[in-house]
């Protein structure tokens, strides 16, 4: 018994180094997981690395062009947008990774469930179909109107438009792994369906739930830079790259440093988060790529 | 086919039933009773409770509801508190920018889309390749808003092309005016459904460039150009019309975010004012427009797929 244990153990860990030296392999995944792995150090790091407080006014200072005091210009309060910047990528990352999480912990148990309990599968995927029918960015400014602006509220409404997608893609995986063989004989022996659920289904869907998981990522970076942008996400003063952009656009004759920093970060941090999707994708799932 | 028809007429009645229960909640979500924050902090009781009287606040949730999709269903999904006309009249009146801007956005993104992904395809592992798979990813991870702002920093502000922004009714200005004032949103719009629609091609046409009857008018002797042109793309094009459909909807629907950018009176901009206004009433019969649309949609590209394709009407 203990061999098979010391076997089995020997296994995944060979298993487990194989998928390391294949993701560093994969020169997508590397260059987004790089791009990403810098923006959240930024992001961790913005009160040490930050020259200024991202609320910090210096009125004599107003729309300084880029210098070596201020290296992407102040804005029009004369706070530093270098320093907004950076405590912007904390809101983004914050809601990118809250939102991937909750998005993915929901997805999967309804998915699970779907799969499992056939007249729970009608209802929830009934709902998902009519969640789906509304267009996203559109339903998430309405709840954003109604609950009013707030990083909590950008979460929930970003996870609650996100969360149909990731229910039909765990579904969808939970539904094959089922009708496994080994299901099968665990039910067989036995097992409750909670325990089947959780125990044995819910590892093996893990693949395409985590790889959509980063696109909702970043998705909801995208999203939450547009909600701001428009007024209704993360309220003003709050440092936000959407609420840089929407200060900026009425200065734009003036201050285009306030539009291409922003718009750079933004891009940027979605490019490596697509990028290290689709390196994930390619590790993880190939069959579907 | 008929029975295809009924079959997907009927699946529709759970998907109205959701986005109209979803639309209809939305009013309901707000922190507090939806009147008083319509009405703002000044506001006086009685003013507050006549707002609640007439919205219908103070009947049980479930006669709202009714009360609501019945309104809907007689064409008449609620009042603006802030622009003085039927709900109705305004959607048509924001609609016409919207709908124009959306059009043109979906034709630049095909007419440059499409040729570029069979290009890619045929051109497979070259630098143009190469190089179109670039632009589509950096299109990919640029949203419209943030084009559209440095499309204005560029061609509006520093080259001076194009207007920074507004909209000319069409008729009132010359053609060439009217596309002018468009043209900048438009490719900001379209990008990025450009670029999926170039990723797509590329793949749906090699799958098929790799398929046996290809390979075998190869043999034959047919031309290159015929080769692509005529047996390859005219099959790779169904996928891609199913996905025209959805592009033009996430097109529809993103118009929202790029009419806000270049202060075009589209029913993107109405919801975001309407936002600042507390109009919710507006807010939902915007969403709810676009959420049915969207349905016709599907159902139509759904019953052009059966009429297409026996396989996908004869399934079960």
């Amino acid at each position: 018994m203990t061999d098979l244990y010391a076997i089995r153990k020997k296994l995944l860990k060979e298993q487990r180094q194989l998928l390391v030296h294949k993701f560093f392999k994969n020169r997508l995944a590397v260059t987004g997981g790089t791009i990403t792995f810098v923006m959240l150090f930024l992001a961790l790091l913005a009160p040490v690395l930050a020259p200024q407080g991202p609320l910090d006014m210096i009125v004599t200072d107003r729309l300084l062009a880029p210098s070596a005091a201020h290296p992407f210009g102040t804005d029009t309060f004369g706070r530093d947008v270098f320093t907004r910047i950076l405590y912007g990528a904390r809101v983004s990352m914050a809601i990118g990774f809250f939102v991937g999480l909750i998005t993915m912990a929901a997805g999967m148990l309804l998915g699970l469930l779907a799969s499992y309990f056939k007249l729970l599968d009608e209802i929830l995927m009934r709902i998902c179909d009519g969640l789906n029918a509304i267009p996203s960015t559109l339903l998430a400014i309405a709840f954003m109107s109604a609950l009013g602006g707030s990083i909590t509220n950008v979460i929930v409404s970003l996870s609650i438009v996100s969360i149909p997608r990731m229910a039909r893609i765990a579904r969808s995986a939970a539904v094959v792994v089922k009708g496994q063989t080994y299901i099968e004989a665990v039910s067989a022996a036995g097992a409750s369906p909670l325990h089947i659920i959780f125990r044995h289904m819910a590892p093996n869907i893990l693949s395409p739930v985590i790889v959509q998981a980063s696109y909702v990522f970043a998705n909801a970076i995208i999203t939450e830079a547009a909600l701001s942008f428009l007024g209704v996400g993360v309220p003003v003063p709050q440092p936000s790259w959407g609420n840089i952009l929407y200060e900026g656009k009425d200065v734009i004759y003036n201050a285009w440093w306030m539009i291409v920093y922003p718009a750079v970060f933004t891009a940027l941090t979605v490019f490596g988060l697509n990028l290290f999707g689709d390196g994930l994708r390619d590790l993880l799932d190939p069959h579907t790529s | 086919m008929k029975k295809y028809i009924v079959k997907r007429l009927l699946a529709l009645i759970p998907t109205l039933f959701v986005v109209s229960v979803v639309i209809f909640s939305i009013i309901h979500m707000t922190p507090g009773d939806p009147a008083a924050m319509i009405l703002g902090d000044k506001a006086d009781a009685a003013a507050v409770e006549a707002l609640r009287e007439s919205m219908g606040l103070n009947d049980p949730i479930p006669v709202q509801y009714i009360n609501w999709v019945g309104r809907v269903l007689r064409g008449n999904p609620g009042r603006s508190v802030f622009i003085d006309k039927p709900m109705t009249e305004i959607l048509k009146d924001y609609m016409g920018p919207t709908f124009a801007l959306t059009v043109y956005a979906m034709l630049l993104a095909t007419v440059l889309a499409i040729p570029l992904g069979v290009l890619a395809a045929k051109n497979r592992g070259t630098m143009a390749d190469q190089g179109i798979s670039f632009v589509s990813m950096v299109g990919i991870s640029m949203p419209s808003f943030l084009l559209g702002l440095l499309l204005i920093l560029g061609f509006a502000v520093k080259l001076q092309w194009f207007p920074v922004g507004g909209y000319k009714e069409f008729g009132s200005v010359s053609f060439l005016t009217y596309i002018r004032y468009l043209t900048l949103p438009a490719l900001a719009l379209g990008f990025m459904e450009a670029a999926l629609i170039i990723r797509l091609t590329r793949a749906s046409v090699l799958e098929v460039l790799a398929s046996d009857y290809v390979k075998m008018a190869k043999a034959k002797g047919v031309s290159e150009f015929a080769l692509v042109m005529k047996h390859a793309f005219k099959n790779a094009l169904i996928p891609i019309l199913t996905v025209l459909g959805q592009t033009f909807m996430a097109l529809l629907a993103g118009a929202a975010v790029v009419e806000s950018v270049f202060n075009i009176p589209g029913i993107g901009r109405l919801t975001v004012n309407s936002v600042a206004r507390r109009d919710y009433e507006v807010i939902q019969a915007v969403v709810l427009l676009v959420s049915l649309i969207n349905v016709v949609m599907c159902l139509a590209v759904d019953l052009l797929y059966g009429l297409v394709d026996p396989r996908v009407r004869l399934e079960d």
